[in-house]
C-alpha cells in the first residue's frame, strides 16, 4: 500500500431529489459526488479512505475502461450500501474514519477513470450528511 | 475483512511492549533461570518443559492475569488516518464541550487560588514534613481551616452542562414525532434497551438466582464456587491475591513521600470533600484516615496519566509562577491530572471494607478509576459515559413507566434531576456497602457501567405508586 494518498479531484456533492423544487421541510436524502483524476487517466486502486460525517449508507460505483470494446467505459458497481452506521438516527459511526480496500470491492477496480460515491442517509435527525478527507490510494508499482 | 490477523499482531505487539520489564517480566525470567536445576527439566525439550513448569505453579496464571489487564485499558485499533483526539472521543462537538467544561473547572480553581493567596503546590519544610510522618495513620484528627475552601464543582453544575450538550447536525426542531424524548439529554446517542440488555446480561435474569441476594442459608460450597465462577467467566468479580506486586507497594510508598515533601492546593480540597461527604457517612466515617492515604497519594501519581490516552478528558495544565503563557513552563496540574469534584472520595470509600492495607486499597482504586469511574465525570460518547447513562436511564423510564416520566414532568420533577447523583457516584453513598459492592462486582464481571442506568430506573419503577402521589421535586427526592 503506498503512504501518499493520489492526487484527484473531488466535485462537489449533488443532491438527488424527486421533483423540480426543492421545498424547506424536506432535505436530501441522497448524495453523489464524483472523484476523477488528473489527465484523464486509468488507475488501479488499492484503498479508499474517509472520514465520515453522518452518511449511514455508502455505494462506490466505478466507470472503467471496458476491456472489451476499446475506447468505451462502462460502469460497475464496486461496493454496494455499505453500513457506516449501525443505527441511521444515532451518533455511532457518525464521525468515524473508514478504509475500503480492493479485496473488498464486488469488481476489482483496475483500469478506473472515475468513482463515483453515493451517499444515503435515510433518517432526518441529521441537517448535513457527507464524506470528509476522501484519499485514494493506488496500487504500488505502477 | 482485511488487517484482522494484522490488527491481532498489532494488539499483541502492544501488550508485550507494556509487559516487557515489568516486576512480572524479571520474576518470570528468574523462576524459568531457577526451574533449570529441576530433575523433570530436559535439555532436549528445554522451552516445553520450563513452560510446562510455569504453568503448573501457577505462573501462566499470574501471566494471564496480567495480559487481561493490559487488553482492558489497551484502546481499540483506530483507523490510521484517525488523529488522537478522534480516538478519545470520536464526536467533534462532545470534544469541544469537553474542553469548554475544562476551561471553567480550571478558571474556577485557578481564581479560588488566586483569592486565599495560596500557591498550588509548595514544598513542606522540614518540620512540617516530620510532623506529617509522624500523623500520617491520623490525619483525621486535623481539624485545619477549610472554611475558604469550597468544591470545584458539584455533580449538579455537571448536570446542567450535559444538558445543555447540543449536536449542531441535529434536527431539533420542535415537531412531535414518534421519537419526540421526553428527558433532559437532547443528543441522539445510541443506547441498548430491554431485549438489547437482556441478551448482554443474561445471567442478571429473573430466574435466575444472584449470588449474595438470593442466597440461601445453606449453600453448599461447590455451588457458591460455580455460581461465582459463572459471573466471574465474564471476567473479573474479585480482586485475586496475586493481584499485588512489590512494584505496587513501592509504588504506593514513593507517592507518600511525594505526599510528604510538597503540599498541594488540592490536598485542601481532599480534606474538604471527606469531611463533608465520607466523614458525614454512617458507613464510611470509620476510614477518614485511609480516605487521607489514598486520595492525598492519587493525586500525585503521574502514572493515572496514561489513562487520558482513551478519556475524553485532557489533563488541565498549569504555569509555573510568573511564567504565564510560555509553553515550555507548563505543567500538569493536579500532578495525576484528575481535579477531584464534591463527591469524589465516595468512589474509595466502599472499597475500604475489602482491604486494609493502603497499597492494595490504592492499587484497587487506582484500577477501578481508571477503567470506569473517570467516564462518569467526563463529557464522552462511549456507551458506559455518563451522557449515555442518563440518556440511558431516561429512555428507559419513557419506554417502561410512561405515566410516571410524564407525571414526574408535569411537576417540574424531571427525573434525571433526581438520580443523576446516584449515577454519577455509581450509587456510592446511595446503597449500603454490601449490595453496592455486588453492583461494583457487576461492573466488573460485564466490563460495562450499564447496569448503574438501568438500576437506577428500577428505583423508580420499584417506587412508582409512591412517585404518582407526589406533587413538587422535594418530595419525590424524598419518595424515592
Amino acid at each position: 500500500m503506498t503512504d501518499t494518498p493520489t492526487a484527484c479531484t473531488v466535485k462537489a456533492a449533488v443532491a438527488l431529489e424527486l421533483g423540480e423544487t426543492v421545498t424547506d421541510q424536506s432535505r436530501p436524502g441522497v448524495f453523489v459526488t464524483d472523484v476523477t483524476f488528473p489527465h484523464g487517466q486509468a488507475v488501479k486502486i488499492q484503498e479508499i479512505s474517509f472520514k465520515n460525517y453522518y452518511t449511514a449508507f455508502l455505494t462506490v460505483r466505478m466507470q472503467v475502461r471496458d476491456p472489451a470494446q476499446e475506447g468505451s467505459c462502462k460502469w460497475v458497481t464496486c461496493l454496494r450500501n455499505y453500513r457506516l452506521m449501525p443505527n441511521p438516527h444515532t451518533e455511532q459511526g457518525s464521525q468515524d474514519y473508514y478504509s475500503i480496500y480492493r479485496q473488498q470491492m464486488l469488481v476489482e477496480p483496475d483500469d478506473v477513470t472515475l468513482v463515483r460515491l453515493i451517499l444515503r442517509q435515510p433518517s432526518s435527525s441529521w441537517l448535513n450528511f457527507t464524506l470528509e478527507e476522501i484519499k485514494l490510494y493506488l496500487c504500488p508499482g505502477e | 475483512m482485511m488487517d484482522e490477523g494484522s490488527e491481532l499482531s498489532v494488539t499483541i505487539a502492544q501488550v508485550v511492549q507494556r509487559l516487557k520489564g515489568s516486576h512480572l517480566h524479571s520474576q518470570l525470567e528468574r523462576q524459568a533461570n531457577d526451574c533449570l536445576h529441576r530433575p523433570e527439566i530436559k535439555l532436549e525439550c528445554l522451552k516445553d518443559d520450563v513452560r510446562n513448569f510455569l504453568k503448573k505453579s501457577g505462573w501462566e496464571k499470574k501471566l494471564q492475569n496480567a495480559v487481561y489487564r493490559e487488553l482492558q485499558v489497551l484502546p481499540p485499533p483506530g483507523h490510521t488516518a484517525a488523529p488522537p483526539q478522534h480516538m478519545k472521543e470520536p464526536l467533534a462537538y462532545m470534544r469541544k464541550a469537553q474542553a469548554s467544561w475544562e476551561n471553567r473547572i480550571l478558571k474556577s480553581l485557578n481564581s479560588m487560588c488566586t483569592e486565599l493567596g495560596i500557591p498550588l503546590a509548595h514544598k513542606r519544610s522540614t518540620q512540617e514534613q516530620k510532623e506529617l510522618i509522624n500523623k500520617w495513620n491520623e490525619m483525621g484528627t486535623d481539624e485545619p481551616d477549610l472554611s475558604h475552601f469550597r468544591p470545584v464543582y458539584a455533580p449538579k453544575d455537571f448536570l446542567e452542562v450535559l444538558i445543555s450538550l447540543r449536536n449542531p447536525n441535529h434536527d431539533c426542531s420542535e415537531q412531535a414525532n414518534s421519537r419526540s424524548h421526553w428527558g433532559l439529554i437532547q443528543v441522539p446517542l445510541g443506547v441498548r434497551d430491554i431485549p438489547e440488555m437482556r441478551e448482554a446480561f443474561p445471567e442478571l435474569g429473573m430466574m435466575t438466582g444472584q449470588l449474595g441476594i438470593d442466597d440461601h442459608t445453606q449453600v453448599p460450597p461447590d455451588l457458591f464456587e460455580t455460581e461465582h465462577v459463572r459471573v466471574g467467566k465474564r471476567g473479573r468479580v474479585c480482586f485475586p491475591q496475586s493481584f499485588m506486586f512489590i512494584e505496587d507497594v513501592m509504588h504506593y510508598e514513593q507517592l507518600k513521600s511525594a505526599v510528604i515533601i510538597h503540599d498541594l492546593l488540592v490536598d485542601n480540597l481532599i480534606y474538604k470533600d471527606v469531611k463533608l461527604t465520607a466523614s458525614n457517612d454512617d458507613y464510611y466515617f470509620v476510614f477518614e484516615d485511609y480516605l487521607y492515604q489514598v486520595l492525598l497519594c492519587f493525586s500525585r501519581d503521574t502514572a493515572v496519566l496514561e489513562h487520558f490516552s482513551y478519556n475524553s478528558a485532557t489533563p488541565p495544565k498549569s504555569y509555573i509562577k510568573d511564567k504565564q503563557g510560555v509553553e515550555d513552563f507548563t505543567v500538569v496540574y493536579p500532578p495525576n491530572g484528575v481535579i477531584p469534584f464534591h463527591g469524589f472520595s465516595m468512589y474509595v470509600a466502599p472499597l475500604c471494607f475489602l482491604y486494609n492495607e493502603p497499597a492494595r486499597l490504592y492499587r484497587v482504586f487506582r484500577e477501578m478509576y481508571v477503567r470506569y469511574f473517570f467516564r462518569l465525570h467526563s463529557i464522552s460518547s462511549s456507551p458506559s459515559g455518563i451522557v449515555s447513562l442518563c440518556l440511558q436511564f431516561e429512555k428507559l423510564l419513557q419506554t417502561h413507566l410512561p405515566q410516571l416520566f410524564y407525571h414526574l414532568r408535569e411537576i417540574g420533577a424531571q427525573p434525571l434531576r433526581i438520580a443523576f447523583k446516584w449515577m454519577v457516584r455509581a450509587f456510592s453513598g446511595y446503597l449500603s456497602t454490601d449490595q453496592l459492592l455486588l453492583l461494583w462486582d457487576r461492573i466488573l464481571g460485564y466490563d460495562s457501567l450499564e447496569i448503574v442506568a438501568a438500576l437506577a430506573a428500577a428505583v423508580f419503577a420499584f417506587r412508582a405508586e409512591n412517585l404518582m402521589e407526589v406533587m413538587s421535586l422535594a418530595a419525590a427526592e424524598v419518595s424515592v
